[in-house]
């Protein structure tokens, strides 16, 4: 497990390059409205990559998507709460200055690579799209431009294959094509949302990577959602852990790994299957699950989320809801048991 | 991953794009080519379309005759020598008539189409991708311009403009617009929820640039089938007119109006209206057999050679 420096650590006490507060979203169902996100607060610094994990429907990747205001209409919104960047509420503009920002200076890559470029337009086309946009570069300008992305992102040969269709490329390769779209405009922010999760391993390697070697030279902050914690172990400096619609867990990734806190962050570490003999010569534990199912959104319980799949729980646990509680520095937790007694 | 190519000189990657593009192009058009004749008729339909269309092109040349001057020495003349199709009851030269009605029936077809397109297209991508009560709107419209049946819709709109040529065409771009709007429609709701519309959100592309760019040419291929199809319809319905009295009129060398003319000497001269007929039922044979091409052609499902 790398150890990452916290970059703001040595610097002056800025703002956070997002800061995303008491977050509701509200979507509207034939059973009435659910909120999906319940008040989710992250906090990611200037050029580093901060993980999101839960298990589906934890609300991660709505979350992501209501930074960048693409909810789903008309049936989603964002209820309450506040998202800042640079110095603006992202959950208060309008569509159309969030449009500017959109590719810009927060960029989004999603996780189907086989059908998130338009099949009848050439790769380096998509990739100029941004630049003609936002930069109102000519085509001509900004195809070249979109050139040198792709060949930055490792595309061979890239001259001749910006002229290829999508249907021609591997996976991998379109999932590079995706990250130099999104870095077209150099953002301060890319939100991968399980971008590596359609792709086999030794590609999602490379394709970590590439995100790797992009935040180290434009300093470009990631927000890694993904539901794999050995990608989060490897990549991301801070993770938040999250369920039932809110950030149960939120701690360097060390901390995290070493001494998770919360139940659920417990459970789930237990539930990564391990291979082979640990060092001491000792079978791998057997995998283990975390037993019962995610609450019902549309019935939520008034104290914990986790509460009725929990070990550890006390009577407050189904009553009140706990807060997100610093155990550590740079460590919060949102339980009454583990939360609380540590401090 | 450590090894990232250095950045070329700008002007070098512009020639190359180029020249790459150039490839590019030639390689898609190699593909439809070999997709198309994968349908063995559109071949021969495409070329008997290509013939008229020449003929249509360079119809003072083809002509023998001036097709609207009379010759009151020579009415009712068989096909011979002088006049290889026959002349009509005025002495008018039957080849050079349906010579120059080739560029009637091909701008009726192709008019009507292309009017038919520009409307009806832009209201189905709008309904389909804007959605909600708009879509609805826009729709029951489109169902109250279809509830008409196309010819007595037609002619209701003559009877109002007055019988012309130019009015036949509007009327038949009119009725046609409904089937447009709904292909587009249909092809829109479906391509709308693509992972690519939606990264083109997020990558803050605006809503007009968004349509035009990535969710037109999505949807343009059944909609180039099925207008191929409607140019030969067209073609069909505004003979019809023409020969009811409701489009081209006399003198015009228009093939339903010397239908309607020459069908009053049936016995006595029916070459007057044998080619005429001829020419659209060869017209409308070739449109239909290239529309089978094109739709093979572009249709992703049966593109395997790809």
């Amino acid at each position: 497990m790398a150890v990452h420096a916290d970059p703001s650590a040595s610097e002056l006490p800025v703002s956070p390059l997002l800061d995303v507060s008491r977050l509701v979203v509200e979507i509207d169902t034939l059973q009435g409205p659910v909120r999906p996100v319940d008040g989710v607060d992250l906090r990611i610094e200037a050029g580093e990559i901060f993980g999101v994990v839960g298990e589906s429907g934890c609300g991660k990747s709505l979350t992501a998507l209501s930074i960048l205001g693409l909810l789903p209409r008309p049936q989603g919104r964002i209820r309450s709460g506040s998202i800042r960047f640079e110095d603006q509420d992202l959950a208060r503009l309008d569509e159309r200055d969030l449009r500017r920002i959109r590719g810009n200076r927060i960029a989004m890559i999603f996780q189907e690579p086989m059908t998130s470029l338009n099949p009848v337009l050439g790769i380096g086309d998509q990739v100029a799209e941004a630049l003609v946009i936002h930069r109102g570069l000519s085509r001509r300008d900004a195809l070249a431009q979109a050139i040198h992305l792709l060949e930055r992102v490792g595309i061979a040969d890239a001259r001749h294959r910006a002229h290829d269709f999508p249907h021609r490329l591997s996976g991998g390769m379109r999932q590079r094509v995706m990250i130099a779209m999104a870095m077209a405009c150099r953002p301060k922010l890319l939100i991968a949302d399980e971008p590596t999760t359609a792709l086999d391993v030794t590609i999602q390697a490379q394709v970590l990577d590439l995100m790797d070697d992009l935040k180290a030279e434009d300093g470009v902050a990631v927000l890694l959602i993904t539901h794999n914690f050995g990608i989060v172990a490897e990549r991301a400096a801070r993770v938040a852990v999250m369920y039932g619609g809110v950030v149960v867990e939120e701690a360097s990734t060390e901390q995290l790994f070493e001494q998770p806190r919360h139940p659920y962050t417990h459970g789930l570490l237990a539930a990564v299957p391990q291979l082979g003999r640990r060092r001491d010569g000792m079978r791998p534990h057997p995998l283990s699950e975390i037993p019962g199912m995610v609450p019902n959104l549309a019935r939520p319980a008034p104290g914990c989320a986790f509460a009725d799949r929990c070990a550890l729980r006390v009577e407050a646990c189904l009553r009140e809801r706990p807060p997100l509680a610093a155990v550590a520095p740079g460590h919060r937790v949102r339980c009454h048991v583990t939360g609380v007694s540590a401090q | 991953m450590n090894d990232i190519p250095s950045f070329t000189a700008a002007a070098h990657v512009v020639a190359g794009a180029n020249a790459a593009e150039g490839t590019a192009r030639r390689n898609g058009l190699a593909i439809f080519w070999r997709q198309f004749r994968r349908s063995q008729l559109a071949l021969p339909g495409g070329l008997l379309v290509l013939a008229f269309v020449l003929v249509a092109c360079f119809a003072p040349l083809i002509a023998t005759h001036d097709p609207l001057k009379n010759d009151l020495a020579r009415t009712l003349m068989p096909p011979g020598a002088e006049n290889w199709f026959g002349t009509d009851e005025l002495g008018r030269d039957v080849l050079s008539r349906v010579v120059y009605g080739a560029r009637l029936s091909l701008s009726e077809g192709l008019v009507a189409v292309l009017l038919a397109l520009a409307a009806g297209v832009p209201i189905g991508v709008v309904a389909g991708y804007v959605g909600g009560r708009t879509d609805m709107i826009i729709m029951r419209l489109i169902d109250v311009l279809m509830a008409f049946p196309g010819v007595l819709l037609a002619i209701a709109i003559i009877s109002v403009l007055g019988p012309s040529l130019f009015n036949v065409i509007l009327a038949v771009a009119l009725y046609t617009i409904p089937i447009f709007a709904r292909l587009a429609r249909g092809a829109t709701l479906s391509v709308k929820e693509e992972p690519y519309i939606e990264a083109c959100r997020a990558l803050g592309v605006p809503h007009l640039r968004t349509l035009w760019r990535h969710v037109l040419p999505n949807i343009a291929a059944p909609i180039l089938v099925i207008a191929a199809l409607r140019v030969a319809i067209s073609i069909l319905t505004a003979s019809s007119l023409s020969f009811l009295g409701l489009g081209a009129q006399p003198p015009s060398p228009e093939w339903g109006a010397m239908l309607a003319s020459g069908r009053n000497y049936i016995l006595i001269a029916p070459h007057l209206v044998i080619f005429p007929g001829l020419a659209i039922v060869l017209l409308v044979f070739g449109l239909n057999l290239f529309q089978d091409g094109l739709r093979i052609a572009l249709d992703p499902k049966t593109t395997d050679l790809r």
